[in-house]
């Protein structure tokens, strides 16, 4: 009896030993909060990878590393892949099929979330292009600045954005070339309940905007149909180095949409409609392609304003990773989106970004179809 | 000697598909003229091409055009093609801007078989007021691979007619549909029956000729990778012009992913 414990002792030490082992490896790799949930035979593994657009990317990779430990014999791994300090479900490392975090698992997380210790400092670079064509006396009127931000966790699913814009070009309007800090808000990201996630975020935001921004999203990962909400109460507001100018926040926009994935070669339909942003009402149709590496959309909108369509893309930006140390890493973004409107004069259907991809966006690579299809590309 | 011939032709030989050529907007063809080819791996490209301006599609208007093009093929059968017609000359005098966008789709309505040949038809939806560009037509292409070379060989027909938009309407769905040589704007792109033709005997490049439903006009194209296609041609041997394009996959692990992968191995 007394031996017996002894040598579950030595499993226990030797289990907890290994999963030390493996945390450091993955660590390095650029992977951060790090929980592992070890049984005899099964790993569940909690963490977050923010180089990444698509988070089968960050499973695929921690798959890749796993496989390259010896003597790991676990037949039954499970990734958590967390966002924005969240989870956001559960994903079999074999199969990929999908589920949500069960009450003992949350429990689990709940318990082992460091929001400051399992972080690193974390630097993006990411590109602000805001561009106007068609004027004869410049034909391509173009601002151009790189954010060189941060985001710091404060508490579970809490953070702040923040950095630094560098103004490189600028022939579209006066904001001038002074340093100025990039848009800064405090953003909260939870999933309360399955499949019911929020997004709520408070600061400056790109396009010129200022104020609150909440969007709800209902999105069950392993359906073809996901619908959702986006509101906020915002003003305009423009930084010239340490100066500023600020209208007051009193414009109210609420979208509502729904979202079906067609089945058809990753492709989706998105109908919005609602308030756009200047009080305009209309309806907006997006169809979206997903490729490994990018995202290309079509759109077309009409509005009491008029009617436009356009085209927007989304991609990672190369190359990634530039530095990363044990307690700091600098990167390119995890995701650069632009979008071309045909009508370059009336603002029709239009919105704004807030620093970080919009739900729709963003849960759209956590669909289990879609990383299915992913996983099925890598291992043909 | 027979040998020798039979290592020869299968030396050049290559079981590879084709990369195809692009046409002045950037969609696959030959100079003027689409093809019916698709490119199945390379969903995105950009382009650019020089037309000289006697052989202009700008109606009564014979000054060089610049194409800057993109196209992007949302699925295997369903392809986006946007392109901006600047032309230098007019831009300073009529203070245009950059110049005419032309937005226009492709729908593969079949895909290539052994005897059947490849149809694609291409759509410009209404909504411009000086549709010089626009065209609507169906184009059929077939592959022959011999073991002295690649061939392919387009024929299609495109609408004489196009759709107008009121100058002074606000709408995008107020349009009537008129002939288009018959319209102010004198256009004749794409207006009946073109043929196009290629000849591809080694994998980075080869001869073209093509018919464009006005002119005759051939040329030369080089690939030296797969995602570079450089092509010089003339229009009737009379006026030379050239075009440049990229096309690119978009199915690719990030950097981080593949040089892990490449330092596993």
């Amino acid at each position: 009896m007394r031996n017996s414990g002894i040598s579950l002792l030595f499993i226990f030490l030797g289990l907890s030993l290994k999963a030390q082992e493996i945390k450091k490896t993955l660590w390095k790799q650029g992977f951060e909060n790090l929980i592992i949930q070890d049984k005899s035979d099964s790993l569940k593994l909690f963490f977050e990878h923010r180089e990444f657009r698509n988070p089968y990317h960050s499973m695929f990779f921690a798959g890749m590393i796993l496989e390259d430990q010896d003597d790991l014999e676990k037949n039954d791994i499970k990734w958590i892949p967390l966002y924005h300090n969240q989870h956001v479900g559960v994903y079999d490392a074999e199969t990929y099929k999908f589920h949500s975090l069960d009450a003992e698992e949350k429990n689990f997380f709940a318990k082992n979330n460091n929001v400051f210790r399992n972080y690193r400092f974390n630097f993006r670079l990411h590109p602000e292009v805001v561009s106007r064509y068609g004027y004869y006396e410049d034909p391509f009127e173009t601002k151009f600045n790189v954010l060189l931000d941060t985001r710091l966790y404060l508490a579970p699913g809490l953070s702040l954005q923040t950095g630094i814009s560098i103004p490189i070009v600028n022939s579209l309007d006066n904001q001038g070339m002074k340093l100025r800090a990039a848009p800064s808000m405090l953003h909260y990201f939870t999933q309360p309940w399955n499949s019911h996630f929020f997004s709520l975020s408070a600061g400056t935001f790109y396009n010129d905007r200022y104020g609150f921004d909440l969007e709800y999203r209902y999105a069950r990962l392993a359906s073809t149909w996901s619908f959702g909400f986006a509101g906020g109460v915002t003003g305009f507001y423009r930084l010239y180095g340490l100066e500023y100018y600020s209208e007051s926040m009193d414009n109210l926009y609420g979208v509502a949409d729904v979202e079906w994935r067609t089945g058809i070669e990753n492709t989706s339909l998105k109908l919005s409609i609602g308030q756009f942003l200047y009080k305009d009402k209309g309806a907006r149709l997006d169809l979206i392609k997903q490729f490994e590496a990018a995202e290309i959309g079509l759109f077309a909108a009409g509005t009491d304003i008029g009617v436009t369509g356009g085209f927007q893309f989304a991609f990672s930006l190369f190359p990634g990773k530039i530095l990363r140390s044990k307690k700091l890493e600098l990167r390119t973004t995890e995701e650069f989106r632009w979008e071309y409107t045909y009508n370059n004069e009336d603002p029709v259907a239009r919105q704004f970004r807030i620093g970080m991809p919009r739900l729709a966006n963003m849960l759209r690579n956590y669909n289990e179809a879609w990383i299915k299809h992913l996983s099925r590309n890598n291992n043909q | 000697m027979r040998l020798k011939i039979i290592l020869f032709l299968s030396i050049i030989y290559f079981p590879k598909d084709v990369t195809s050529q692009v046409n002045i907007m950037g969609k696959s063809g030959y100079i003027n003229t689409p093809s019916a080819e698709w490119f199945e791996d390379k969903p995105l490209g950009f382009s650019y091409a020089l037309m000289p301006g006697n052989y202009s599609v700008f109606g009564n208007e014979f000054t060089d055009v610049q194409f800057y093009n993109a196209r992007a093929s949302i699925t295997s059968f369903f392809e986006v093609n946007l392109s901006i017609a600047h032309r230098p000359a007019r831009a300073k005098i009529n203070k245009l801007g950059i110049g005419d966008r032309q937005l226009d789709f492709g729908f593969r309505l079949l895909k290539e078989k052994k005897y059947w040949p490849a149809i694609v038809l291409g759509w410009t939806p209404p909504g411009s007021a000086a549709p010089y560009l626009a065209h609507d037509y169906l184009a059929l292409t077939k592959n022959f691979k011999t073991g002295f070379g690649d061939f392919s060989l387009t024929t299609g027909y495109g609408s004489p007619y196009v759709f107008l938009k009121k100058n002074d309407s606000n709408s995008f769905l107020d349009f009537h549909i008129e002939k288009k040589t018959e319209t102010r704007l004198n256009a004749n792109y794409l207006t009946g029956v073109f043929a196009g033709f290629s000849y591809q005997p080694v994998q980075w490049g080869g001869a073209m000729a093509e018919y464009d439903s006005n002119t005759l006009n051939a040329g030369v194209f080089i690939q030296p990778w797969d995602w570079l296609n450089l092509q010089g041609y003339t229009y009737e041997g009379k006026e030379w012009a050239f075009s440049a394009a990229l096309n690119f996959s978009l199915d690719f692990l990030p950097k981080t992913l593949r040089s892990y992968e490449k330092f596993r191995y």
